[in-house]
């Protein structure tokens, strides 16, 4: 076998060829690290906002709480079934009013579909603030029109500060706090009084109500007791599956348009290796040739120029992942197709995605390095020395 | 042999292999462009195909929540108003759902009359004659295979129940979105409803033909409503289209960047190609100063190369674009995203124009370093 220090030299030799390549390389990974992040991102976004603990009630047929209508007579009936847990005498359940408000963007950019979500002091209490925490400021006062916001709308909106007003559904809205949903959907929602944003809106009852089990065993039954109930058309599903549901659009449009672009960047960067090993083999017919000479077999050679080709992927592989993994930080906010509310994303980096963006590079580089290899395996010793 | 003819050679006979790769990476490169760009236009192509004399009034909280029946006797009022018409989003299904399409029901008479819409099959009166007919873009009838007559069920999850139309014609109209909705009677959805559900509109679209009386009129509008139970929030067409597409800025901020670094990608490629082409012969370029040519000769020889090989691959990758952007827009239609997806020639011209000017760009620093050499130099050097 040829020693691998040879390749190391080679490419140091001719630095600036290899480290085009090697960006290249690295600019196909990281764009390909990007898209799964996204795709990782949206995910978890939209599963973390729900739980297998609870359930939550929408009219038959309704992804998602804009087109879901739930009765306050209804919200009575299912809240007391034996289904649901219980906590100091009181269901665990929350009967919430979700609407769309345009608020105004701070950058004067027009504005934006956001959620509003009206909550009941109970609901708040037994349920919701289990999970959902005031960062800052405080907790809205029951029954007037303030409002606490999702630490994701935070500078994004005109009003959207602690003491500010936000106007909307021909109210203005007091901001007295922010808070934390564990980076959920819900952090892109602003969250009021149930009744008083029912007045504002000019609604008569809720749009969804999320109930706790009393056990996760109980999801059978009580599916089976909103179906039989044909007096209210409902149905009720398992909390993490309505948001998984409700990302699956967006998943898919990410995906596909992702998946085309990474489809056209890994068949360019492989071209690119090809040309760069091409050009190596070329470059050094006679050093081949003396290999050979010296005693190294064909598959030596062929092995030499592979090594060198993954090399130079991993390298690429190391500066995309590299990169990639500096996007972490990076959130963005688009359109949520399901509920067509502005919801915001983190990139999210994960072990499984830099492997599988280092596997992706190793095969590039193999693949553009294999013709060139064999090429190179293949020149007969007697011509190659004489150059 | 001519300076182009030996330029020729240099830049696709001398190393077939090199050429056919580089000239694959630059299609790939070119593919991507046109790809990307497409899908950008799409994407914009709703709100680009509104019409300025348009306004549209939305209830101010938001898109979702509608506005009384009445308030259209109100806007005609309006001075500047020419004609008014109104529309409720449907939001049905069809099928499985698996192919998204827009509904939207309609005042019949004055939805035709606004949005001037065309009938290319079917007859105007027949739609008109019957609440429960519906007429379909026709691009939208060519992709499900729908022709006049046939009935259409649809489920809706705004509008429950069951709703099933009868196609009384195809449409087209200038606004090239008609070509992709459905539109049925506003007057058959009405009667359908629950009494408490009655009389509700989604938008109203107004007629203003005196563009610069818009702002005007808008503010009017709103004026009348303000402090109601429903204000309006009224703007142009585009600006009201232009809402949705915002939404999704951050994905097509991504997409505008992706463009530009597919572009740069050209310029890697064709930029090392180039140079290494030129490194290998530079005794042949020392022999060609020798025998008289000019160091511009050289450049020239070197530039002419270079943009050849981005020509081609431009070419090469627009001629694929085609199919492929067909075989995309039906993948992402099917889906529901992005319908009207196809080529544009425009975006093609660009693209072929833009690997052009790479090649030649991109091969200037290599031509300039080769035509600077010194003669003694290039001819003794061997690689």
């Amino acid at each position: 076998m040829i020693p691998l220090s040879y390749n190391v030299r080679s490419i140091l030799r001719r630095r600036f060829t290899a480290a085009t390549t090697a960006f290249g390389l690295g600019l196909v990974v990281f764009v390909f690290a990007a898209v799964l992040m996204l795709l990782n991102g949206v995910r978890d976004t939209l599963k973390s906002s729900g739980s297998p603990d609870n359930a939550i009630f929408l009219r038959q047929g309704s992804t998602s709480e804009t087109t879901s209508f739930v009765s306050r007579d209804a919200a009575k009936v299912f809240a007391a079934e034996p289904s649901v847990a219980v906590e100091g005498g009181k269901p665990v359940a929350s009967p919430e009013l979700f609407v769309i408000v345009q608020l105004l963007r701070a950058d004067g950019n027009g504005t934006a579909n956001t959620a509003f979500r009206g909550v009941s002091e109970d609901g708040w209490k037994l349920l919701r603030s289990r999970t959902i925490k005031v960062a800052e400021g405080k907790l809205p006062q029951w029954g007037t029109s303030e409002v606490m916001v999702g630490e994701s709308l935070k500078g994004r909106f005109k009003g959207v500060n602690l003491g500010e007003k936000i106007h909307a559904a021909r109210r203005d809205w007091t901001v007295v706090g922010f808070f934390d949903a564990g980076g959920s959907s819900l952090e892109s929602e602003v969250w009021a009084d149930a009744d008083q944003l029912i007045a504002a809106a000019n609604r008569t009852g809720f749009s969804s109500m999320l109930v706790r089990l009393r056990s996760r065993s109980d999801l059978d039954a009580l599916q089976a007791v909103a179906k039989a109930d044909k007096r209210y058309n409902l149905e009720a599903k398992r909390e993490d599956i309505f948001y998984e549901e409700s990302s699956k659009m967006l998943g898919t449009f990410v995906g596909v348009l992702g998946g085309m672009i990474a489809l056209f960047f890994t068949a360019g960067a492989t071209v690119g290796a090809m040309l760069t090993m091409y050009a190596q083999v070329a470059s050094r017919i006679r050093e081949v040739g003396t290999l050979r000479a010296l005693g190294f077999r064909r598959s030596a050679v062929l092995m030499s120029f592979l090594a060198e080709s993954t090399m130079l992927a991993l390298l690429g592989a190391l500066i995309g992942a590299g990169c990639a993994s500096l996007l972490s930080n990076v959130s963005f906010s688009t359109v949520n197709f399901a509920s067509f509310t502005e919801i915001k994303f983190h990139f999210l980096f994960s072990l499984p995605i830099a492997i599988r963006a280092a596997i992706f590079a190793l095969f590039m580089g193999l693949l553009g390095g294999l013709l060139p290899a064999i090429r190179a395996a293949r020149l007969p010793i007697a011509e190659s020395t004489k150059g | 042999m001519t300076l182009s003819g030996l330029a020729l050679r240099n830049a696709f006979l001398r190393n077939k292999t090199r050429s056919t790769l580089t000239v694959l990476g630059v299609t790939i490169a070119a593919l991507a462009f046109v790809f990307i760009r497409t899908v950008l236009s799409a994407w914009y192509a709703n709100a680009e195909a509104s019409s300025s004399d348009r306004l549209v009034t939305r209830n101010n909280t938001s898109i979702i929540f509608p506005l009384p029946l009445s308030y259209r006797e109100r806007i005609l009022q309006v001075p500047g108003v020419t004609k008014v018409t109104w529309s409720n989003w449907f939001g049905g299904k069809y099928g499985n759902g698996d192919r998204f399409f827009a509904q939207f029901a309609i005042d019949a008479a004055t939805g035709l009359d606004v949005f001037e819409v065309r009938f290319t099959e079917g007859s105007k009166q027949d739609f008109l004659a019957d609440r429960n007919t519906a007429i379909l873009g026709k691009n939208l009838a060519r992709d499900l295979k729908f022709k006049v007559g046939d009935m259409i069920p649809l489920t809706s999850e705004i509008y429950p129940g069951e709703w099933k139309f009868r196609i009384a014609g195809l449409v087209e109209a200038d606004d090239a979105s008609v070509g992709n909705t459905m539109y049925f009677h506003w007057a058959r959805l009405n009667e359908g409803l629950p009494a408490v559900l009655k009389d509700r509109v989604g938008v109203y679209t107004m007629l203003v033909p005196n563009a610069a009386e818009s702002p005007r009129v808008a503010n009017a509008i709103d004026t009348m409503f303000a402090n109601s139970d429903n204000e309006t929030h009224t703007e142009t067409e585009k600006s009201f289209r232009l809402q949705f597409v915002q939404s999704s800025s951050a994905i097509l901020g991504a997409l505008q960047i992706l463009s530009i670094v597919v572009l740069l990608i050209m310029v890697i490629i064709l930029g090392n190609v180039v140079a290494m082409g030129l490194r290998e012969r530079t005794s042949e370029m020392g022999a060609l100063r020798a025998i008289g040519f000019l160091p511009k000769h050289v450049q020239i020889l070197a530039w002419v190369e270079g943009s050849l090989l981005g020509l081609a691959g431009g070419l090469l990758g627009v001629l694929l674009a085609n199919p492929m952007l067909n075989g995309f827009g039906r993948l992402l239609a099917g889906m529901g995203f992005l319908s009207g997806l196809g080529f544009q020639p425009l975006t093609g011209v660009i693209a072929v124009l833009l690997a052009t000017s790479i090649g030649f760009l991109s091969s200037a620093a290599p031509a300039w370093s080769a035509s600077q050499m010194d003669v003694v130099t290039a001819l003794r050097r061997q690689e």
